[in-house]
């Protein structure tokens, strides 16, 4: 099947700061494709560039088919992109929002008021319509900037972090719509994200972006059986400090509880084909070695597991850390000096 | 401590001023502006100020006094001894700020009876003002009564006056005569009238045409738009004809209260649609400079290079000042000034009521000026859009480095 986006080895810097390296993307017809990844991690960047909005430093980029350096037009003509900051008319009503870029992505004069009806009613904002979008929650300003992806009956959606900021009821009711959009439309659809759950659970298949690389591509369960296995987790109570790290990390791996053992600050990670078999045993074997544990719990792998696999940090910490949050803000800027 | 917040927020104020390097420059810049500007306009003396002369007096003080305009660098005498019809249609025409008029007694006023004629109107020296120029015709004035007196105490007169009368040279009174070309009770808001209206334009283009478009930038409404199959020109050009659209209707409402005040106004169909043809590509000269400003430049900046290109365009464009009171060097800005011809082209239809034909060279220029910025405005439209910075200067090109 061809692939209805395609990226090939793709870069982009911005002054000598690489926000997009060598990035291989290739997604489907009709299905829901995530990019997962921590602030900073070149998201943004990498749909710009599939929305024709940056030039890639190198590498090509196919959308629908077309080249979208040198066939940008008709890539336009075939997407529609719902961006990460709200970008509507607050002095306007929705109706008069969506009339601009009705006329902007030139649907013909008698299509665009019957048009402009079907994807209000699609995203059900149609009795607020005549609103000015000032008046308009958050939820509803996303919905209504989905609605205007969706005007040119595109090829393509593009949604750059689409529940940002949204409670989860809300979060809740837009991928429902997004998923009708899908079945309903045969809508291919390309979203960015750094929400855990929402890429395991919403998308057909997830690549894990970090600092400008793809760490791994595939479907979520496919990508959590990789990482292979349940995990217990249980922490350790350290009475007077009897055990350092090391010390801790033999005798566990001595027990041979586990086909894997990690651990940080005396949270212990054991790898085990099944937990729930595990579990009874590993209570025992720790007893009886003395070791005395504070909680245990099992659970079948997240991706956040499998993004420590790779990147050696969790995306939650990720989050926390001063630097790449220098990094993210140094690109949000750049990104912003070039319209 | 006291004022404790106040004192956290001036801090933070003064921060920010500190790192933006375009306020930073516009506000030492500006000062520096005013300085060369309003110093050098409000000097006090003209120079060069074109006037003729039409000397019917054969005696040797109307020659010494036609020598004493003529040494005079205040004025530039452009044309001699033409009609007076003539030189009334220069002044018209704005070829001249004035013309000087030597009657054929005015030396016999000088000598006492019986050799002379008593002094009366008829032998005064008539000096003709355009005095729609309020400025340049009251400094006519005294440049002419300067040359009189230096023309009264030249001892070539007191030759003249002692070989013909073989009495010692005695000056007696002699005056000049001020005549307004336009004997309509001119007052000074009438000679400001149209450099308001061009102030208006400007100061209205700079801003409605390039505000919104860094509006929607800083929110990222731009890349929205982006992202359409539209044409960029045609989002350009949509943005130019909004600007070009709020100027237009403020100059009409500028002109409106004019009338309502009773400005002196020459209201005839066809100069309302120069007017406002004149009005149409002032504002898109200053709205191509506005949008070209406003693809690169955050909004703060914007505000403050507003400002800076405001002042030295209104000042250095004779609206205020007459161009013969600036100093050579600053005279040739003023010619470059798209406004100068403006408010040139507006007062002549507006208050002398001149033929159009004669001020078609001044939309000439304004429309060659508007096309150039409007080019200018584009292609910064297009250069930002590729992604190309527009570079001032050459910056060596850095080393890559991954993020990791």
């Amino acid at each position: 099947m061809t692939a209805m986006v395609e990226t090939i080895d793709i870069v982009k810097e911005f002054d000598g700061l690489r926000a997009v390296d060598r990035v291989n993307l290739s997604v489907e017809k009709g299905e829901i494709f995530g990019l997962l990844g921590p602030n900073g991690a070149g998201k943004s960047t990498t749909i710009k560039m599939l929305v024709t909005l940056l030039k890639p430093t190198s590498g090509k980029t196919l959308v629908a088919g077309y080249d979208a350096v040198s066939q940008a037009d008709e890539v336009r003509k075939r997407i529609g992109y719902v961006p990460q900051e709200s970008a509507l008319d607050a002095r306007l009503t929705a109706t008069e929002n969506l009339e601009l870029f009705a006329e902007l992505y030139g649907l013909s004069k008698s299509d665009i008021k019957r048009r402009i009806q079907e994807v209000l009613e699609l995203v059900e904002l149609d009795k607020r319509k005549d609103d000015l979008v000032a008046h308009y929650s958050g939820g509803m300003k996303r919905r209504l900037e989905i609605a205007r992806g969706l005007l040119p009956s595109p090829e393509v959606l593009f949604l750059d972090e689409p529940t940002l900021g949204l409670d989860p009821q809300t979060r809740r009711v837009v991928w429902d719509f997004i998923h009708r959009l899908q079945k309903e439309w045969k809508l291919t659809i390309l979203a960015t994200t750094h929400y855990l759950e929402e890429a395991e659970n919403e998308m057909s298949r997830v690549a894990i972006i970090d600092k400008g690389r793809i760490m791994t591509m595939g479907k979520p369960s496919d990508l959590k059986a990789e990482y292979g296995q349940d995990l217990i987790e249980l922490s350790v109570d350290y009475p007077d400090g009897i055990y350092t790290e090391e010390h801790l990390r033999e005798k566990l791996e001595q027990m041979q509880m586990a086909n894997e053992v990690s651990i940080r600050a005396f949270e212990v990670k054991l790898s085990v084909a099944d937990g729930k078999k595990a579990l009874p045993s590993i209570i025992h074997k720790m007893e009886d070695a003395g070791i005395r544990m504070n909680t245990i719990s099992v659970r079948t792998p997240s991706l956040d597991d499998v993004f420590i696999k790779y990147t050696g940090r969790g995306i939650r910490e990720e989050e926390g850390s001063a630097e790449t949050k220098k990094q993210a803000a140094k690109l949000i800027g750049r990104m912003r000096s070039r319209i | 401590m006291v004022l404790r917040a106040s004192h956290a927020i001036w801090k933070r104020e003064m921060r920010k001023w500190r790192r933006s390097k375009v306020q930073l420059a516009s506000s030492l810049l500006l000062p520096v502006l005013f300085l060369v500007v309003i110093g050098n306009a409000y000097s006090g003396s003209f120079s060069s100020v074109p006037i003729a002369v039409i000397n019917l007096d054969t005696g040797t003080p109307a020659h010494v006094f036609n020598e004493a305009l003529s040494n005079s660098t205040s004025l530039s005498i452009v044309s001699a001894n033409i009609s007076v019809e003539d030189a009334q249609k220069m002044i018209d025409d704005g070829q001249i700020a004035g013309f000087i008029l030597i009657p054929a007694n005015f030396s016999m006023s000088l000598l006492p009876l019986p050799w002379g004629v008593i002094p009366s109107e008829s032998t005064k020296i008539n000096v003709t003002v355009d005095n729609t120029n309020q400025m340049i015709s009251q400094a006519l004035a005294g440049i002419a009564a300067q040359s009189l007196n230096v023309t009264v105490h030249d001892s070539r007169v007191a030759a003249w006056f002692t070989n013909i009368t073989s009495l010692p040279y005695r000056t007696g009174g002699s005056y000049i005569n001020s005549v307004d070309r336009y004997s309509t009770g001119f007052q000074f808001i009438d000679f400001l009238a149209p450099g308001i209206l061009a102030m208006t334009i400007l100061f209205t283009s700079l801003f409605a045409a390039g505000m919104p478009v860094i509006l929607d930038r800083e929110i990222g409404y731009f890349d929205m738009l982006l992202t359409t199959p539209s044409k960029r020109s045609e989002i350009v050009l949509g943005f130019t004809a909004a600007g070009v659209t709020k100027v237009v209707a403020q100059a009409t409402f500028v002109l409106v209260i004019a009338i309502i005040l009773g400005i002196h106004m020459a209201l005839n169909p066809l100069s309302i649609v120069y007017i406002f043809v004149l009005t149409i590509l002032l504002a898109l000269v200053f709205v191509g400079i506005s949008i070209a400003l406003s693809v690169k430049i955050e909004l703060t900046a914007f505000q403050f290079v507003n400002g800076l290109i405001n002042f030295p365009v209104f000042f250095l464009s004779g609206a205020f000042y007459p161009v013969e009171s600036l100093p050579i060097w600053l005279r040739n800005i003023v010619y470059l000034n798209p406004m100068t011809y403006a408010v040139d082209g507006l007062r002549s239809v507006m208050i002398k009521g001149t033929s159009l034909f004669l001020v078609l060279p001044d939309v000439i220029v304004i429309a060659v000026f508007a096309l150039l910025t409007q080019i200018l405005g584009n292609l910064a439209f297009y250069l930002a859009l590729s992604g190309r910075k527009i570079k001032l200067f050459r910056r060596d090109k850095p080393k890559i480095n991954t993020l990791a």
